[in-house]
């Protein structure tokens, strides 16, 4: 028997001839360069490498990937993904989406493939506006937030992208964050590794629109005392010194020095494996006083659509034998007129 | 690789007539080629020179790798393109892409006599009643024969010069627009049509 030589794959051969037309020092780039110097590692053939796209900034992400490609409709990358995915379930398929075209235009396709869990992946770019429309504010812009289409404050409640995901369902949620460039290619690599759909919030600079939006968790002087790295098993120890943790009183979760009043023991730890934990843990995006979960929030094991979906045809060829399409035209309730 | 509407309307799904299904293994079968890469390159804004499709490369065929999008191509490379010229050459070559869809319709059949003194032309389901119509004039002796269309774009390429071969043309149509139209959301009845051909004639 022959070895087939499985060809070596590098960063290069990710990065397509195309000028990148992003304003320079977006958030983007970083997501781009992390995707392409992932991607050789995860074991899967270049040909077998999809990106999907719906429409905004980072929806031009596709044409930057030297691998398959769809610049698709505005929100429905979803369900175009969904239908590569089920045509041909060998391929590794990625959707890369923005706060606007995932939770606003494409909300109802992003909770459907949530929670019929394909084998997708989900990028979901977050930066709070919208950037290639030039700066209005997005599902996940915080309330009040004056903008060119919320002069006064906008009077929107902003979603949570990991408390909608839970709430669809999801059976992977996680977040990075774009300068953090080793934790965002830890959390490709584990996103490509759950079996089922995962979701992966990536808070994106928008240099131009919503500068510093993420300040707290990226700016050197304050980002560790305000993320929470999350580690399955681990007890929720953060800050500059490692001297605060969590601890839950009743449901709601509280930051504790540690020391005298509170040791690493009193702590809550972390198990990606439970969904009310992931509930609370994704509500500290709304509370000031905690610090941003950073990591996987949640994960299970479910079956997958895509296996399902084979198994109920097998099954059904089984049981009835192959399909025959002129049979089912004709029906039970048709007949010929003479 | 062109996107194809079919448009239908609620007559067709609450309507019923006779209808003879056809036999699949008489269909003509669909043939589509798949692209190659020449020299380990793929140009997949290539065309074919006749029909101007595009070949296939589907995700997973190696070295075909490639975008697609919303985005205006580049002719050829199929390259993101800002070119005004290059825009200008794309737009044309869709357009003649979908006007050269003519070379598979087939010939217009007209009923009736190929000329005459009304033609009345129809589209979907309003078939039933201008046939009925048409054939109960032409008994009364009217010189009136009835075209039916299934392409609406391309139209057919001869159907210029049916209707040249008529005095006069009827569309009946449930919209508001010149011709028979009656916007009651219910189909044209036989005598409808008739009444208002024998206002014509």
């Amino acid at each position: 028997m022959t070895e087939t030589a499985v060809p070596t794959l590098t960063r290069k051969d990710f990065v397509s001839d195309q000028d990148v037309r992003w304003c320079p020092g977006c958030g983007d780039y970083s997501i781009l360069a992390q995707t392409q110097k992932t991607m050789p590692d995860i074991g899967v053939p270049k040909e077998k490498f999809v990106f999907v796209a719906g429409i905004g900034c980072s929806s031009r992400f596709p044409y930057y990937m030297d691998t398959f490609g769809f610049h698709t409709i505005h929100g429905r990358a979803p369900a175009i993904a969904s239908g590569v995915k089920l045509a041909n379930p060998d391929l590794s398929v990625w959707v890369i989406t923005g706060d606007g075209d995932a939770l606003s235009i494409g909300g109802n396709h992003l909770i459907h493939l949530l929670r019929r869990n394909l084998d997708i992946n989900i990028v979901l770019f977050n930066n709070e506006i919208y950037g290639l429309t030039k700066g209005q504010y997005s599902p996940t812009s915080e309330f009040g937030k004056k903008t060119k289409s919320s002069p006064f404050g906008s009077l929107d409640r902003p979603f949570n992208p990991p408390s909608v995901a839970l709430g669809a369902q999801s059976t992977y949620v996680a977040r990075t964050v774009d300068s953090n460039t080793a934790h965002l290619q830890a959390s490709l690599k584990r996103a490509h590794a759950h079996q089922g759909t995962s979701f992966l919030e990536v808070y994106q600079n928008c240099l131009i629109y919503n500068d510093g939006a993420f300040s707290h968790v990226t700016d050197k002087a304050v980002k560790d005392d305000n993320i929470l790295d999350l580690q399955h098993g681990e007890p929720m120890v953060f800050g500059k010194e490692g001297d605060k943790g969590i601890r839950l009183d009743g449901f709601t979760a509280e930051v504790v020095p540690l020391g005298k009043d509170a040791s690493a023991d009193d702590l809550l730890v972390h198990d990606e494996h439970d969904r009310n934990l992931a509930a609370i843990l994704a509500n500290f995006t709304e509370d000031d006083s905690l610090p941003t979960p950073l990591g996987v929030i949640y994960s299970e094991e479910q079956p997958k659509y895509e296996a399902l979906m084979t198994e109920q045809i097998d099954a059904a060829k089984e049981k009835l034998g192959d399909g025959d399409l002129q049979q089912l035209i004709a029906g039970t309730d048709t007949w010929e007129v003479a | 690789m062109t996107p194809v509407f079919i448009l239908t309307d609620a007559f067709l799904a609450n309507g019923s007539e006779p209808w003879m299904i056809p036999s699949l293994d008489d269909l003509p079968p669909i043939k589509f080629s798949y692209a190659e890469a020449r020299d380990g390159q793929y140009m997949p804004y290539e065309r074919d020179e006749e029909t101007l499709a595009r070949r296939w490369a589907i995700p997973g065929m190696s070295g075909l790798e490639h975008r697609i999008g919303g985005l205006e191509r580049e002719h050829i490379s199929g390259n993101v393109s800002y070119d005004p010229d290059n825009h200008d050459l794309m737009v044309r070559l869709r357009a003649e892409k979908v006007a050269g869809m003519t070379r598979e319709i087939p010939p217009t059949e007209v009923y009736g006599d190929a000329t005459g003194d009304l033609l009345v032309l129809g589209w979907g389901s309003t078939y039933g009643a201008i046939r009925t119509s048409v054939e109960a004039l032409r008994s009364e002796g009217k010189s009136v024969s009835h075209a039916h269309l299934k392409w609406l774009n391309p139209l057919p390429a001869d159907l210029g010069e049916h209707l040249l071969k008529f005095q006069k043309v009827l569309i009946p149509e449930v919209i508001d627009a010149e011709g028979l139209n009656l916007v009651r959301g219910k189909p044209f009845r036989k005598s409808q049509i008739i009444a208002k051909v024998k206002e014509i004639l």
